[in-house]
């Protein structure tokens, strides 16, 4: 995790258990707006008050050229589906490919459409999202900003469990208002193999100070390209300032996935 | 420092909210509304007037701004007078905008006259005092590209004012 600024190009578009970056030119905006009620009191108040109400969660519009690379590529995933909900997690890289503790944005959305279209001689795909998806695994929580717990990077059962130090909230405290866990496999040795995807927290980086963050596990799943999930836990479990991403390798013996938890505030 | 009434320009304008735990927060900016008090016009004019008249009704005073994405740390806030110390808009303002956070937050927002903004010469406006009930709300937190914007309303019952104090 690096503080700063960044640049566009950084970002990184992940649906459903694939890596749609090498296609994609622009996704957003990734916005978190609240209805306002006017609660203002004509008689009482002296100046017009509100409060929140729902907020409208949406990752917008991934702009994307046109690839109809087989399985894994844009179209693929993008037209033979349209109209489902979908996992999508945008990792913001700070000035280099993202990597754990960097900001990302995610849920699920439905996908609202697949269109080709020209541009400039181009042939781009179009693909929008709507708000939070109804059908998502849970509707306890609607916070998409969060941090990514394992970059896209392939991990094998030769290395083993994680017991690299953690990375420290960019806020440097605890909470207490639980958070959800996405994970998303990009790719396996194997078709049917199996591993557990989890996250770690802690009071301390230092390895000996990790463990489990209760219930945020993806259990053993099987890992092949295409794989996804949230995973929410309670909205009062306390979680820990450190985190770090976890993996129990059962059948598999490499999985390249990606991963971020949100946490609640 | 020297009292420097007059003219200003935007490089001296500081943006501060609280962050989730109450510590005000200066952040990037690189727009800001309107700020300041915008009032309803009720229209309340009679066939035998020579002229259209007016009352004003309650004022609005949401402000929204828009900045670069940044994801510094938590840096405490720079005193009157200094050079800003910058938290990051994504460290401060993701917490924030959580649905499950409703804690009001003080605002401020200072105009620093041709140099750091300095207290008790130079113009702020704000909620300096958040409470229970008094402060301003994050309504908005949205990223498109390198930039963010957000937007904050006033939460029911709180009065912001404009004075020369900083927010603490």
């Amino acid at each position: 995790m690096t503080g700063g600024r960044t640049k566009h190009k950084w970002w990184r578009v992940y649906v459903n258990g694939y890596d749609l970056s090498g296609y994609s030119r622009n996704i957003g905006p990734l916005g978190l707006v609240y209805d306002e009620a006017d609660l203002t009191a004509d008689m009482g108040d002296t100046v017009k008050g509100y409060l929140r109400n729902h907020p409208q969660v949406s990752p917008g519009t991934l702009n994307a050229v046109f690839d109809n690379t087989g399985t894994t590529g844009l179209h693929a995933l993008a037209q033979s589906v349209a109209g489902t909900s979908r996992n999508v997690l945008v990792a913001i890289g700070m000035r280099a490919a993202p990597m754990e503790g960097d900001p990302c944005f995610g849920g699920s959305f439905y996908q609202s459409g697949y269109q080709i279209a020209e541009d400039g001689g181009a042939v781009t795909s179009t693909i929008p999202f709507t708000g939070w998806a109804a059908d998502a695994e849970s509707l306890k929580y609607a916070m998409p900003f969060g941090q990514l717990l394992h970059p896209n990077v392939a991990r094998t059962s030769a290395t083993g469990v994680n017991i690299q130090a953690g990375w420290d909230n960019p806020t440097k405290d605890a909470t207490a208002k639980g958070g959800y866990f996405m994970y998303q496999v990009l790719a396996s040795n194997a078709a049917g193999v199996t591993a557990t995807l989890s996250v770690d927290h802690g009071i301390s980086a230092a390895h000996v100070d990790m463990g489990a963050l209760a219930g945020a596990t993806s259990g053993s799943i099987v890992c092949v390209p295409g794989v996804s999930g949230i995973v929410s836990i309670g909205n009062a479990v306390p979680v820990k300032q450190f985190m770090r991403w976890q993996i129990a390798f059962g059948t598999a013996t490499s999985v390249t996935w990606v991963a971020a938890f949100f946490r609640n505030y | 420092m020297a009292l420097t009434p007059g003219r200003t320009v935007t490089k001296w304008i500081r943006f501060v909210v609280d962050d989730y735990l109450g510590a005000p927060r200066e952040i990037p900016i690189d727009s800001l509304g309107p700020v300041g008090w915008t009032y309803d016009e009720t229209e309340v004019t009679a066939w035998q007037d020579a002229c259209k008249s007016y009352l004003v009704n309650h004022p609005d005073v949401s402000i929204d701004i828009t900045g670069p994405l940044d994801m510094t740390g938590l840096t405490a806030l720079a005193a009157s007078g200094a050079a800003p110390t910058l938290s990051g808009s994504w460290t401060v303002l993701a917490p924030i905008s959580a649905p499950t956070f409703t804690t009001p937050l003080g605002l401020w927002i200072g105009f620093g006259m041709r140099n750091y903004w300095t207290a008790a010469q130079d113009q702020a406006w704000g909620i300096v005092a958040p409470s229970s009930t008094s402060g301003y709300q994050c309504s908005k937190f949205v990223i498109e590209g390198e930039k963010y914007s957000a937007r904050f309303i006033l939460y029911p019952g709180s009065v912001p004012a404009w004075g020369t104090a900083i927010i603490t």
